[in-house]
């Protein structure tokens, strides 16, 4: 990057940028201390453009901290070694967040650390980090099958069968497209690995394992509780060796299914492959054993010999070629990998030395048999509870609920018996209850396909006696325990218990959350009064707006068909027959009845961060929207939400549905102050219910926000967002239209994943607010 | 304005439409056309509905009438109205009723799309009285014996407001349409587009990866008529890339984040 160096005469620009004295942690600066510092020629080097723009930047920062901006200046020559001047945009805002969200402190070290801190390597690190691609790569896993998988960044790379854990970044090759197709290669590797069994390793199917002089029994063999894979690894003395074959060997015979129906992504990994290879370091100082397992990998990824010296060694070399020929062909079996193991390791036994673990390929990552098989475990779990609640809705729909005989076709009786490799069945299209058939619903059908994929049959357990499958019975046995210390009761009157959605695990934590309803507070009508004073001007205008949309009855003349004759259009008729013209058809007229039939529910952010100057704000802009709304006839509701960890949800009611527009609500809404957190889930989920219950056409949901979902607890970050997203995605299924208005400044990309790209919307300025919201509210309902 | 009225022999349908049976549709549609029975085809879009009418009309040798359902579509557009032809006015049968005259079939596709009161008339028909009221001539049409009628319904997009009454449906005899499984669909896509067998495998492949995204960010999985658009613009010397993105990509989805998902699906298969 070159800069210009012109003559400045703008000296003291830069000292103006903060009021002086200037207070920082350490010590008080004034003009004289900067001066000496060298302030003054701290941004010599740049051009008058980019001076500028630095400038601004400081400005900004020190309109919020100054002693952020101390700092920026100090390092901002350090800092553009590593960013560009375009990128100082996103950096700002990067540290006003953290100044915002953790302290003075926590963004002063972000500054100072500049390239090397965390959060500056997650968005301008080299490579590609885990968070710019997840989205579109959980997209992609869900495609390549049934199964959930989940993604996570970790330090190590695995699956447990549920969940896919891959780096949190990685930047292995120069290019950038290279080092996302590594991350997109890692994921279907570990996805098939899911799929095509590799953990699934039935002992029972290996003849060989008794006849094979090879190995001998390791104290670690026990037979019952560890999984099936450590079980075979600990066959050999050397249960490394073993290990790393197997894992090799598997990824082959996975790579063959990759050829065979992912042949676009078998290419780029074949292309990938040779680059891998190219930089992996052969050190001849290896082993002999590990130095035929280099060799045998080197020849795998990139398809040339490497010559070895010893002759020996290079025989078994070349043997151990056709494990990888076999296991290259289609349709083979994790036992026939661990055949090959067997035999591999046969061949590996007769050289002299230790085994020293080879370094593994990139995305192969590691196996981990006990995680997988409590990944198993949790899985089948959570498919049983899922099966259980799908049978209790399809119950729920019979006349009577509390004793249902349910057969199931193919049910096994015999109790669930891992070691037990059925058939899979086919999924049947009906039960059933109390003898008489019944279709069994789509969502239904996929549990039960995943219940035959594991189990080959639904166990007899799975369906229990009758009187356990009474809807309220089966939400009992999925409840948590609830603490002592809430401070909300469930049994108060007015407190609704709501579950909520932990993306981790992608299942509700049940019964988690304690909102309370309730009358929110009388403020004085000092307030209501003044606003709608000073803004009567604009209150007229905005009813007129309205009104022109009031007009809901319409006339459409000339018509082929209608319930009444347009008689303008006749009588032309009847004058072109008369002069000789053919008439037109259209002779009819219809009135087109547009009613409108709308209810909204408002859900108002009351939380802290409201207070001051946007709390105004919002109570203006409600009080006029009201006012607006009474031209229309629309049937609105207005609640706010605060509220402080998951056991204490508030929602007050400013204006439920029933109530007319009067003094009251004035007062109400006169009375909103800033509270506390914004748990957002459960407002929601709420507010969906009230509305469900509303009569009408089109119900809008429109939420009034200053901000990403935050609470004490958890619920904030990444938690938080999910579970709002998951919160809106059941009131869009209950025919409800959500829409958000947002005064955040930060960046909204969360905003799109919650609400969904095209419902949402931005107010820069706050002032703005009492006019933009009557004019969102129309363009939504016209 | 002269109105040009197909005469009802071009509603016939000559040449065998190309139609790879599933399950037994084929028999109980015939059966059903013997009892005098209206059959409700179910399915997602683009799954061979319309298809399987060709195949049926050509097969039982009846005119096929086809009417698109939309939200304007009444009563009257289906049984006829009165037009002014010259100096007269002049009733004009709609396609209902000369299907029901001619003893045609009468397909109305996607049914919940059309206005209520056309239950007014669908009724009559699919009970047993097998009769037509046309109100504004006053005069009953009692249908031909060979007359069926046949709706089509899309169970994916429930709306509130659009749902087919239980007093409608139970008058039907319904046939469930599904993609068709893998062998069979790449059979059907190949055909239909013209690309060999392993490309015909890929795109089938795409599909099914669309499927699983249901509910999962797409609101519907690709049908076999987009792996066969996708087809035809390979053929056309497109490539498979940019044939799957157009044909594909951009119209399952608006979202960027499930585009490039989906752009990374293509590249996994071609």
């Amino acid at each position: 990057m070159a800069f210009l160096t012109e003559p400045q005469d703008s000296d003291n620009d830069i000292l103006s940028v903060f009021e002086l004295p200037l207070e920082t942690g350490s010590k008080i600066y004034y003009a004289e201390d900067l001066e000496e510092l060298g302030f003054l020629n701290l941004l010599d080097g740049f051009s008058n453009e980019i001076r500028k723009t630095l400038l601004l930047h400081a400005q900004t920062l020190a309109d919020i901290k100054p002693e952020l901006a101390f700092h920026f200046l100090l390092k901002v020559g350090d800092l553009l070694k590593f960013i560009k001047p375009e990128a100082l945009d996103k950096w700002v805002a990067l540290v006003l967040d953290i100044s915002d969200v953790e302290g003075l402190n926590p963004a002063k070290e972000f500054i100072l650390a500049l390239n090397d801190h965390p959060l500056f390597i997650r968005h301008w690190g080299e490579g590609v980090s885990f968070f710019e691609v997840h989205g579109i790569l959980q997209n992609y896993v869900h495609a390549l099958g049934n199964q959930d998988f989940h993604l996570e960044p970790g330090p190590n790379h695995y699956t447990d069968t549920q969940t896919i854990y891959v780096p949190e970044r990685i930047s292995v090759f120069p290019r950038k497209e290279d080092n996302a197709l590594l991350y997109k290669i890692m994921i279907t590797h570990k996805f098939l690995q899911t799929k095509l069994g590799t953990y699934g390793l039935d002992l029972n199917k290996l003849h060989q394992v008794e006849h094979t002089a090879a190995f001998q029994t390791n104290e670690h063999f026990r037979k019952d509780a560890t999984p099936p894979l450590s079980r075979f690894w600990n066959l050999f003395s050397d249960p490394l060796l073993a290990e790393d074959l197997f894992n090799f060997f598997e990824t082959i015979r996975i790579e063959a299914w990759i050829k065979e129906n992912l042949p676009g992504l078998f290419r780029e990994m074949n292309r990938l492959k040779k680059q891998l290879g190219l930089k992996r370091k052969i050190n001849s100082k290896l082993p002999p054993k590990s130095l035929i397992v280099h060799n045998l990998i080197n020849r795998w990824l990139t398809g040339d010999i490497i010559p070895l010296r010893e002759p020996a060694l290079a025989k078994v070399a070349e043997d151990m070629g056709q494990f990888l020929d076999s296991l290259g062909l289609s349709r083979t079996t994790v036992e026939d990998t661990a055949a090959a193991v067997l035999g591999a390791y046969g061949k590996l036994d007769g050289i002299p030395g230790f085994y020293d673990p080879v370094t593994p390929v990139l995305f192969m990552g590691r196996l981990k048999p006990e995680e997988a098989e409590r990944g198993r475990q949790k899985r089948r779990e959570a498919t049983r509870v899922k099966f259980r609640e799908e049978l209790a809705k399809m119950i729920q729909d019979l006349p009577q609920c509390d004793q249902v005989e349910i057969e199931i076709p193919g049910t096994d009786d015999a109790p669930e018996d891992k070691n037990k490799s059925l058939p899979q069945q086919q999924v049947p299209s009906e039960l059933l209850m109390d003898g008489n058939p019944v279709p069994i619903p789509e969502a239904m059908r996929k549990i039960i396909t995943e219940i035959y994929e594991d189990l080959g049959a639904i166990p007899g357990a799975y369906v229990a006696t009758a009187d356990d499958m009474s809807g309220h019975s089966f939400r009992s046995l999925c409840q948590t325990p609830t603490g002592t210390s809430n401070i909300l009761s469930e049994h108060t009157a007015g407190v609704h218990v709501y579950d909520e959605w932990d993306y981790r695990r992608k299942g509700y934590r049940k019964r988690w959350v304690l909102l309370r309803e309730s009358d929110a507070t009388m403020g004085d009508s000092d307030f209501s009064n003044e606003v709608l004073e000073r803004y009567r001007g604009m209150i007229q205008s905005i009813k007129r707006q309205f009104e022109r949309i009031q007009l809901s009855q319409v006339l459409l003349k000339r018509q082929k068909d209608g319930d009444r004759i347009d008689l303008d259009a006749a009588i032309e008729g009847f004058a072109d027959q008369h002069a000789g013209l053919i008439p037109s058809e259209r002779v009819f007229a219809h009135m087109r009845r547009n009613k409108r039939n709308i209810a909204t529910a408002f859900l108002i952010d009351l939380s802290g961060s409201t207070k001051g100057w946007i709390n105004d704000m919002e109570r203006t802009a409600l009080l006029i929207l009201s006012e607006a709304l009474q031209v229309l006839k629309d049937r609105f509701a207005i609640y706010g939400f605060s509220g402080r960890t998951r056991k204490r949800c508030e929602l007050f009611r400013i204006k439920g549905f029933e109530e007319a527009y009067g003094e009251t609500i004035k007062e109400r809404i006169s009375g909103l102050e800033p509270l506390d957190y914004t748990r957002m889930g459960p407002p929601i989920r709420h507010l969906t219910g009230i509305l469900k219950q509303v009569e009408a056409q089109t119900r809008l949901m429109i939420t009034l926000s200053d901000g990403k979902p935050d609470d004490y607890d958890i619920y904030k970050g990444q938690y938080g967002i999910e579970d709002t997203r998951q919160a809106l995605l059941e009131t869009r299924q209950a025919g409800i239209h959500p829409f958000c208005i947002t005064i955040d400044k930060a960046e909204h990309h969360y905003l799109s994943h919650m609400y969904g790209p095209a419902n949402y919307v931005f107010i820069d300025d706050i002032a703005k607010l009492p006019v933009k919201i009557p004019e969102i509210y129309r363009k939504l309902t016209t | 304005m002269q109105n040009q009225i197909k005469p009802i022999e071009a509603y016939y349908i000559e040449d065998e439409p190309y139609y790879l049976p599933s399950h037994n549709e084929v028999n109980i549609f015939t059966e059903a056309y013997r009892n005098h029975l209206p059959v409700l085809l179910k399915g997602p879009t683009g799954c061979g509905k319309t298809r399987f009418m060709e195949y049926m009309a050509w097969h039982l040798k009846r005119p096929l009438l086809t009417v698109a359902c939309h939200d304007d579509l009444t009563s009257g557009d289906l049984v006829g109205r009165y037009l002014i032809q010259g100096n007269e006015t002049v009733w004009m049968d709609g396609p209902l009723a000369r299907a029901v005259k001619a003893g045609g079939f009468c397909y109305l596709d996607e049914i919940v799309e059309a206005r209520k009161d056309t239950t007014v008339v669908i009724h009559p028909l699919s009970d047993n009285r097998r009769i037509l009221p046309m109100e504004k001539k006053g005069e009953v049409l009692t249908a031909a014996p060979e007359f069926m009628l046949i709706l089509s319904f899309n169970p994916g997009y429930q709306s509130i407001m659009k749902d087919l009454k239980p007093s409608t449906r139970q008058r039907f005899v319904s046939l469930e349409f599904d993609y068709p499984e893998e062998a069979g669909e790449t059979a059907i896509v190949s055909k239909e587009s013209g690309v060999d067998e392993d490309t015909a495998k890929r795109l089938v492949r795409l599909g099914h990866m669309t499927r699983n995204l249901k509910e999962k960010g797409l609101d519907e999985g690709g049908s076999t008529r987009l792996l066969i658009n996708a087809g035809k613009l390979i053929q056309s010397g497109i490539s498979p890339h940019d044939a799957c993105q157009a044909a594909i990509t951009h119209t399952l989805s608006d979202d960027r984040e499930m585009q490039q998902s989906m752009n990374e699906m293509i590249s996994s298969l071609f």
